[in-house]
């Protein structure tokens, strides 16, 4: 025997998801805008079940349920479908002739399927009769409700068409249930015809496909919050994935609802950025590269016998280029921290000379404070290698005694030392300054907390650099540490991994920001200059 | 030119497109008794070097045309210039810069800006070492 079943609504993308969900072999599914063309054609050729939507223009579902009654009897299955499952409960329905409501959106296909099949047997087995008085009433108070909450769903909807953000609602089994006007473009999908089909089938990107129906375990916090970035194969775009699970009234979870974010023009600015950031880098450090020349010549040959004051000033010249380069660097150490870029770089080095390079310049400064500032090293036996970045570990070193001489008083002292057990190289930068409080002592290396709070951090002047100071440490395996007392001073412990072979090309002497000396070839190593 | 010749020789040549770099690295090195030439490209810097044959050679590598590496790669390819010791210096970020030029013959990878005292000690060993060959 054949099954009948008329759906009217008046969302053709409704339609479409029924009439595909529903069909199976034996059934036939007509499938109408409005009521009136439904009923015209129930006429003709009776169904065993009518599925209808309440809010249509013309006839209201009601109206056309009331209709089907009058016309046919009980003994057609009626099933509605609705936005508002509070408004009647199901017992209510049941009794007053409505089978079920199917409650949009719909989240579970199957339950969709095993109510119809169940509405039809149910009304196959009742009598013949009239329609009760009490059902009329009920479907003419329901009637009132749905015309009152009408206006608020539109609203909803029309957010949802315009919203630029690709929204989509799909099953367990990753079958698409509801897509906005966005996603349909974000997926290259018919907005219609896409509906009850799975993800797989419509050829969606297969990390995007899995961003959305495999979402980052709950216990993830960070990644339930910031959802998965997702490049797709096909147009390169870039796009963020954010999900949240449907939940059932029992709590068993009954979809996925996903918004798409298409960040491309976002990921373009920050490439743009970085590039121009390196771009300027190079920009600012040829003129910096001259004018240091310019001025270690003036400064050693000068044209006559220097005059006290411009031997001041051609100083000046050359410190304050110094501290021009000094900003660069902390530029271009931004952008490899915004790449976490560090620890590419790792060759055997030697301290001793890495050491005394990187904190020349605080030398200087402590100097000038009547600071006493002094480096120990070993004496005697072979020359301590390290691995890692050397430019890093003298940057780390820098940054480290540069804010130990900031943070002790004129008349205090600054001691450096470096000591080695089997696995690792200790530096210790000890100072008699000002100290750190012990809650402050575990943030002073948090990057982005003083980043992001510059106007309330405590340490005013420390910023950037201990941060940037440990990342460049823990990317090579060392680390950085700190013990303190207030108005006691700091020591701060640089830790790096000792090098299992010797560096190679000594690193030349007092430079406090030349190149990494990489590995020599053939000539010039120091062996050969001793041969 | 043999090794011995050349390994006397106290010159440099610098090869970098920016003739302030070029100009003040030169009276850096004058001042330090070093004799200097310079080239403002790749194609100039390999002819000087063929023709000049300095103890050691100053390279850029961003340069408009021939980069430094390219430089660099036909130098180490040229037999009348292989042997001369070139440092690289470079004012870009490089991630891979010190492997590439330790790979491609360099003796030193150098950043820009450097200290001015550094370089000169730094090519002094390197004209030193080849002394020590030569001799």
């Amino acid at each position: 025997m054949v099954e009948r079943i008329v759906i009217v609504d008046d969302e053709e993308g409704i339609l479409a998801l029924l009439r595909r969900v529903l069909r199976a072999p034996g059934r036939e599914i007509e499938v109408y805008p409005t009521a009136a063309i439904a009923l015209a054609a129930m006429r003709r050729v009776r169904p065993d079940l009518v599925i209808t939507d309440l809010n249509m223009p013309g006839m209201t579902g009601y109206d056309f349920i009331h209709a089907v009654r009058e016309q046919f009897g009980p003994r057609i299955g009626v099933v509605v479908i609705t936005a508002f499952p509070t408004m009647v409960s199901d017992a209510d329905a049941v009794e007053n002739g409505v089978g079920a409501y199917l409650r949009k959106p719909f989240t579970d296909l199957d339950l969709l399927r095993s109510t119809v099949s169940e509405v039809i047997e149910a009304s196959r087995r009742l009598p013949d009769e009239e329609m009760p008085e009490r059902y009329r009433r009920h479907l003419a108070a329901a009637d009132t409700a749905a015309r009152r909450q009408r206006a608020g769903l539109s609203r909803a909807d029309a957010v949802l068409d315009r919203i630029s953000d690709a929204i989509l609602i799909a099953d367990r089994q990753g079958r698409l249930l509801q897509v906005n006007p966005a996603a349909a473009r974000l997926l290259g999908v018919d907005g219609e015809e896409c509906l009850g089909r799975p993800l797989r089938e419509l050829g969606v990107d297969a990390q995007l496909r899995k961003a959305i129906l495999d979402p980052a375990p709950p216990d993830d916090a960070e990644h339930r919050k910031v959802g998965r970035r997702v490049v797709l194969e096909a147009s390169g775009r870039t796009c963020d994935v954010t999900t949240a699970l449907l939940v059932n009234a029992d709590g068993g979870a009954a979809g996925i609802f996903a918004v798409i974010e298409d960040v491309s023009a976002e990921v373009r600015v920050q490439e743009l950025k970085h590039h121009y950031l390196t771009v300027l880098a190079h920009e600012l450090r040829t003129p910096i590269t001259s004018l240091t020349n310019f001025a270690a010549v003036f400064e050693k040959l000068g044209f006559a016998p220097m005059t006290a004051r411009q031997q001041q000033m051609v100083t000046g010249v050359r410190r304050q280029v110094q501290r021009l380069e000094h900003q660069v660097d902390k530029l271009i150490l931004l952008a490899r921290l915004e790449r976490g870029d560090f620890g590419a770089r790792s060759f055997p080095f030697e301290v001793g000379p890495a050491v005394e390079q990187a904190l020349a310049t605080c030398q200087a400064d402590a100097l000038e404070r009547g600071i006493a500032f002094t480096i120990e090293t070993p004496a005697g036996g072979a020359p301590i290698v390290a691995s890692g970045d050397a430019d890093d570990f003298r940057r780390a070193l820098f940054e480290v005694g540069e804010n130990a001489v900031k943070f002790t008083h004129n008349g205090g002292s600054v001691r450096v030392t470096v000591e080695t057990d089997a696995r690792d190289v200790f530096v210790r930068v000890v100072d008699t300054g000002i100290g750190i409080e012990m809650r402050d002592q575990a943030t002073i290396f948090s990057t982005f907390k003083q980043l992001e709070d510059p106007l309330t951090r405590r340490h005013a002047g420390a910023g950037l650099g201990l941060g940037l100071a440990r990342r460049m440490l823990e990317a090579v395996g060392g680390r950085i540490d700190v013990t303190s007392a207030p108005a006691r001073g700091s020591t701060f412990t640089l830790r790096v991994p000792r090098a299992s072979r010797p560096a190679c090309g000594t690193p030349p002497a007092a430079a406090a920001s030349i190149a990494a000396s990489t590995a020599g070839t053939g000539r010039g190593k120091p062996e050969e200059v001793t041969a | 030119m043999t090794e011995a010749l050349r390994g006397m020789d106290r010159s440099v040549l610098i090869i970098d497109d920016d003739q302030w770099i070029a100009m003040s690295t030169a009276m850096v090195l004058e001042a330090e008794g070093f004799t200097v030439h310079s080239a403002l490209s790749g194609p100039d810097g390999i002819e000087k070097a063929r023709v000049l044959q300095p103890g050691v050679i100053l390279l850029d590598i961003m340069m408009p045309g021939m980069d430094g590496w390219e430089t660099l790669e036909r130098l180490k390819a040229d037999r009348q210039c292989s042997a001369i010791p070139v440092i690289v210096f470079t004012a870009r970020e490089h991630r891979e810069g010190p492997g590439k030029a330790t790979e491609l013959g360099a003796v030193e990878y150098f950043r820009k800006p450097f200290r001015p005292d550094a370089l000169v000690q730094t090519i002094r060993r390197h004209l030193d070492a080849a002394s020590a060959v030569a001799g």
